[in-house]
């Protein structure tokens, strides 16, 4: 028990390297192993869960290399990174199942480094999420953005252009917060986060300190895709193969969030992020711009990858609000949005990519008529469109709901406004897709005559993980409270909540 | 005009309904609706205003042919045929003659999926 | 039944198993739903709650009282009317949403607090529109678009209202609310729903063009909903007099005026909770008394009027009155059944209309308010005229068509539900008893003294009348009439060229720029000297890619990040140090 903290990474890390090896030969068998790795991994992950909530939260901590701490890095399984770990996982082990087919579609030939990329990628995420180390998050960090970029860089002809560009920013940004880790470590001494924590109290007015602060954040925010970073990442998300990015969307930008948040509460002293400096405030106002800016553009869209890029923009910015509000029940909101958005992204990504196997097409005016020739897809479609704009009691409900809790007891009426304004346009531009894909094709003069490809539903290792995240959806919505109360509420504790 | 029996009965209900106002209590009126034979003038009188308002002022601002707002094939197209049908008939009807668009709109899309509903009826 | 849950999961709990039932049981399961759920509500008694805690908050799902009961019995009953009209139905898609609406609004009527009755309340808001969607025409399609649209947009005001008052008061109990602006725009969402003017025009949008068997459903839930809602959250405010006033006048004149003879009704249903708003708005005992029995008698007569012309409109294959006329002799037991609801909800007497109406109307005098009195005795002049008198004349009588209408024989169910429908009516007409024993307060009123025959005999007969002199002048006209939905409809391109594309705009403008300024900026800097030489930027690549995929576009936007982040950084800290 006290080794899963280590397991979870180590055992993707092996997995990837297998699968390499083994990927030479055959991808049917990279691919077997890469899912192997992250099936274990997400069993472990749920133990990890598990023993964390009969704990109490307290953390289960582990010393790699048997080197003690702070000199040894650690890595340390609390109600935060469990949470994290469990969902990123989950989703590893979805997106896997999911993804032969779409990538013999998509990226033929190139399975043998897709599927280490993968696990590569989960295991850089984990890390992060896992680490006690901020110096370690960086590497683990970089890890994961490497082989996201070959994930994301054999997708569309604008692929590899749109990934040259996420790496530069991305290689800022990891500059910037390796920068950062600098300063902090000549003022404080120490990577290690608990020791940090207890030394930062007095350093708080050190100027090297601030400037640490303020360089990981903006480090962080350029991988989170904090407007206006987020630059980079529509085209990424249009061009990238649906594999990529039913990966890389729910999780990837979603952990640097994390970060921030870790840095947060954890490792500065309470009131840095609020009083001392108004980081806090600054993230939930250009959130808030960002809701607004992704939302608005999300209308326009006429490719539905595109739309979903511009709509997780603004769905970040909710993340960024719920940090921004900085008390309990907005923080709280910020993290179920992680895991909410997350499965629905993830989900609407998912289906993207069975669309475009059977009718060959990512615009949405060519859906037209998917409605019919894929029911049960389209109703796991339909879930999600329910859990984007916020209906209960799927998962987006909830989040929505202590979020705007949050920003009422906060008396931040501008950001009220702005998400349930967000909420509106969510639900125009994903209603526009359900109208299309339901509407009967022969009344539809104005449609271009679209044979499917190939009819019918999408093949069965898409559809389940499909109809799985679809009721992950609604069951974790259905759960949302029971997850707040036997995790969040811990995590938010040092805001005083 | 020609006094059937059923002129005959609704006269006799309207002078019944008058009578009314010889039984019950004599109280001195209090507000309007007490004085007698208000309820029937009302009646007859707020029928004629309501009409003139409707019939006089905000029909002739306010009206616009049905299809104002686009085509608006549906209120009031309730035939059996299912959209699907009917977009067959309209899609056969120019290339051949009369026998096929018949058959057209009678059997629906072939090889269609089973599609649960009928939009058309229930 | 096992502790008070809430009615309403029974329905919903087989709106999500009747896909499974095999099609040819799946009606007869359908009635088992309200059934049981009747059976259930009989053991209630008021005063019963269930409490949960959920996380940090109190929740009580269930609350039961008088005014919720009442709303409970007849919301149950009428879905088992309903889905006895509906046996013929092999649409599992609406038998399921039909269920999923009963149940939710059964779910927001007996919920405590504000967090169940927005979770209901959202979630009936995607049921109903489905009933209107089912009808699969490219207008239902887009009516039920707008339905939703409209829907969610009083959701949004709900939740925000609802919000701010727990972050107020920071209590979730739902029950009368202070004035405040949580309370105001808690108000504005309940207003949507009940389709308060100017927020009602979605009612004659989505109604007429819902399935025969869903607009039913429709007719008997979202309003009633909403009126149970204002009348326990804002008993007695007065801008509500005003407002149901408003409605009632309003509805009534676009129902003198409609065609299509569903629209007739969904207008006047405006018409109709304008009395119930008006009702709430007075506060006294016997005003509320007035709107709550008026809200279950005109869920059993509107949904009986429904039915009705459903009925007809499934014979006939028609709605408009302009394309009917003279069916009297082909359908004569639709008629009947018709006149049993026109006359119930003209409140003539021995009907069940007379017995709840005139309440409100009382309630209206007693609380001293001759104008408003004398304006709901037009309105009721109206109700009479346009669906007592207007719409069943030109339908079953009047001039035939000139095209002949054939008439298709009609399903033994639906005779059935119209039957228990009309039944019902004139029992609780005769003998209202029943139905003021459950009311909220106790009743003193009696429909049935000589003041009220002679008012209900006078004013319905006297309209006849009136009607019968001007019976040419009131002809239909194949026509509609604008109203608030003109806003949103007018031309959806307008809209859109109006609101979303400036924004839009604006935000890809800003986009745009930034890309472009970089690339300027990279094309500066890629020789400097023979700018600072010829003053003109270097030379351009050769393909003309679009600013943003040049690579050292992005490199250029990175260093300029990198520079302005630096320089914050030294202005913070200089600043602080």
């Amino acid at each position: 028990m006290s080794q899963i903290p280590a397991l979870i990474p180590t055992s993707l890390l092996l997995a990837s390297l297998v699968a390499l090896l083994v990927g030479l030969k055959s991808h049917r068998a990279a691919h077997l192993i890469a899912l192997a790795g992250a099936v274990f991994a997400f069993v472990c992950s749920i133990l990890g869960l598990q023993a964390v909530i009969q704990g109490d939260g307290e953390a289960i901590r582990y010393a790699m290399g048997a080197w003690v701490p702070p000199i040894g890095i650690e890595f340390v399984l609390d109600s935060l990174a469990a949470y994290m770990v469990t969902l990123i996982t989950f989703i590893g082990v979805m997106v896997l199942i999911y993804a032969p087919r779409s990538l013999a579609l998509e990226t033929p030939g190139r399975q043998g480094m897709v599927y280490p990329s993968m696990t590569l990628v989960l295991a850089g995420l984990v890390g992060m999420c896992l680490t006690g180390d901020v110096f370690n998050l960086y590497v683990f960090l970089e890890i994961a953005a490497l082989a996201a970029y070959a994930l994301l860089a054999i997708g569309d002809r604008g692929a590899p252009v749109a990934t040259l560009r996420y790496l530069l920013f991305g290689a800022v940004g990891g500059g910037f917060y390796l920068l950062g880790v600098a300063y902090l470590y000549f003022a404080a001494g120490t990577v290690n986060m608990a020791d940090l924590s207890m030394r930062l109290p007095e350093l708080m007015e050190s100027r090297a300190v601030i400037v640490a602060a303020v360089l990981m954040v903006v480090g962080l925010g350029v991988k989170m895709a904090l407007f206006p970073f987020h630059l980079w990442l529509p085209d990424v998300y249009t061009n990238a193969p649906s594999v990529s990015a039913g990966l890389i969307a729910p999780i990837m930008t979603k952990v640097s969030a994390y970060a921030i948040i870790r840095l947060f509460l954890d490792v500065f002293p309470p009131g840095f992020f609020t009083e001392s400096l108004p980081i806090a405030t600054t993230i939930g106002w250009v959130s808030a711009a960002g809701i607004l800016f992704g939302s608005v553009l999300a209308v326009a869209q006429h490719d539905y990858r595109r739309m979903l890029a511009y709509s997780s923009v603004g769905q970040l910015g909710y993340i960024g609000l719920g940090i921004g509000l900085a008390n309990p029940l907005g923080m709280i909101g910020g993290l179920l949005h992680i895991l909410n958005h997350a499965l629905m992204k993830g989900l609407l990504f998912m289906i993207g990519g069975a669309v475009r196997l059977r009718f060959g097409t990512t615009k949405i005016p060519e859906y037209v008529g998917v409605g019919r020739a894929m029911p049960w897809t389209m109703v796991a479609f339909t879930v999600g469109v329910l859990a984007m704009v916020g209906i209960p009691p799927t998962a987006g409900f909830f989040s929505k709901w202590y979020l705007l809790l949050g920003a009422a007891d906060a008396g931040a009426w501008i950001w009220f406004a702005v998400i349930i304004a967000s909420s509106l346009l969510s639900a125009i531009y994903f209603f526009r897709v359900v109208e299309m894909i339901y509407r009967d094709p022969e009344t539809d003069s104005a449609v271009a005559d679209h044979e499917p490809r190939e009819a019918g539903e999408a093949p069965a290792s898409m559809f389940w993980p499909i109809t799985i995240m679809a009721t992950a959806v609604m069951a974790v919505g259905i759960f949302n409270v029971l997850i707040v109360s036997a995790l969040l509420e811990r995590v938010v504790a040092p805001l005083g909540g | 005009m020609k006094l059937t029996i059923w002129h005959r009965l609704f006269g006799l209900a309207l002078i019944g309904a008058l009578s009314l106002e010889l039984l019950g209590d004599r109280t001195t009126p209090v507000e309007v609706w007490d004085y007698p034979l208000f309820f029937a003038l009302m009646g007859l009188f707020g029928c004629f205003i309501l009409s003139l308002v409707a019939k006089g002022i905000v029909s002739p601002a306010l009206d616009r042919p049905e299809d104002f707002y686009g085509p608006e094939d549906a209120e009031g197209d309730w035939t059996s045929q299912s959209p699907a049908a009917r977009a067959d008939a309209r899609a056969s009807s120019p290339a051949t003659g009369t026998a096929s668009d018949v058959s057209a709109e009678t059997s629906g899309r072939p090889g269609a999926p089973t599609e649960p509903s009928n939009g058309g009826e229930g | 039944m096992f502790g008070a849950f809430t009615p309403g999961l029974i329905l919903i709990a087989f709106a999500v198993l009747l896909p499974f039932v095999p099609k040819a049981t799946r009606s007869w399961v359908f009635l088992a739903a309200p059934i049981l759920a009747l059976l259930h509500i009989s053991g209630f008694t008021p005063g019963m709650t269930t409490s949960w805690t959920l996380a940090t908050f109190e929740l009580t799902p269930v609350r039961v009282d008088p005014l919720a009961n009442v709303f409970g019995w007849i919301f149950a009953l009428v879905t088992l009317i309903g889905g006895i009209y509906a046996i013929h139905l092999k649409d599992v898609g609406q038998q399921s949403s039909a269920l999923l609406y009963a149940g939710s609004a059964l779910g927001a009527v007996y919920a405590g607090d504000l967090f169940t009755l927005i979770f209901f309340w959202e979630i009936m808001a995607f049921a109903s529109a489905y009933l209107v969607w089912a009808r699969r025409t490219d207008e239902s399609y887009a009516s039920a678009m707008r339905y939703l649209f409209v829907h969610i947009f009083g959701g949004s005001l709900l939740l925000g209202g609802i919000l701010w008052q727990i972050s107020e008061t920071g209590s979730l109990a739902f029950n009368t609310f202070e004035s405040g602006w949580p309370a105001w725009l808690i108000l504005g969402g309940f207003a949507v729903n009940a389709a308060v003017v100017p927020f009602h025009a979605w009612i004659a949008d989505a109604y007429p063009r819902g399935t025969i068997t869903g607009s039913v459903f429709l007719s008997a839930f979202t309003t009633k909903t909403a009126v149970y809602t204002m009348a326990r959250g804002f008993p007695g405010w007065e801008i509500l007099i005003w407002a149901g006033l408003l409605m009632a006048l309003y509805g009534v004149t676009y129902a003198i005026l409609s065609n299509d003879i569903r629209r007739v009704l969904a207008y006047h249903i405006v018409s109709q909770v304008g009395f119930m708003v008006t009702g709430i708005g007075i506060g006294t005992e016997l005003a509320l008394n007035g709107a709550t029995s008026h809200a279950y008698t005109h869920i059993l007569y509107k949904g009986l009027l429904f039915m009705a012309t459903g009925a007809l409109i499934y014979a006939t294959g028609r709605s408009k009155m302009t394309e009917l006329g003279g069916l009297f002799r082909q359908t004569p037991a639709i008629f009947w059944f018709y006149m049993v609801a026109a006359l119930s909800i003209s409140s003539a007497p021995f009907f069940s209309g007379f017995i709840s109406k005139p309440m409100t109307i009382a309630g209206a005098e007693y609380a001293g308010t001759p104008t408003v009195v004398l304006l709901l005795h037009l309105a009721s002049v109206g109700t009479f005229l346009s669906v007592g008198l207007k719409l069943p004349w030109f339908t079953w009588f009047g001039s035939k068509p000139d095209t002949p209408v054939t008439v298709k024989p009609i399903p033994w169910n639906m005779y059935a539900a119209m039957g228990i429908g009309a039944g019902m009516n004139i029992v609780l007409g005769v003998w209202p008893a029943p139905l003021y024993g459950i009311l909220p307060y106790e009743v003193t009123f009696d429909p049935y003294e000589l003041k009220g025959l002679k008012k209900g005999f006078q004013i319905l007969l006297f309209t006849g009348l009136a009607f019968y002199l001007i019976v040419d002048r009131l002809k239909p006209k194949p026509k509609i009439q604008l109203d608030t939905d003109w806003v949103y409809r007018v031309s959806k391109d307008a809209a859109w060229r109006f609101m979303v594309v400036p924004v839009q705009r604006v935000f890809a403008w800003g986009e745009r720029t930034s890309w472009a300024a970089a690339s300027t900026l990279a094309r500066l800097g890629i020789d400097p000297v023979s700018v600072a030489r010829t003053g003109r930027p270097g030379p351009q690549t050769d393909d003309h890619r679009s600013a943003s995929t040049e690579l050292r576009v992005p490199m250029t936007l990175m260093v300029l990040i990198s520079a302005a982040t630096i320089v914050g950084i030294l202005v913070v800290v200089s600043l602080r140090g």
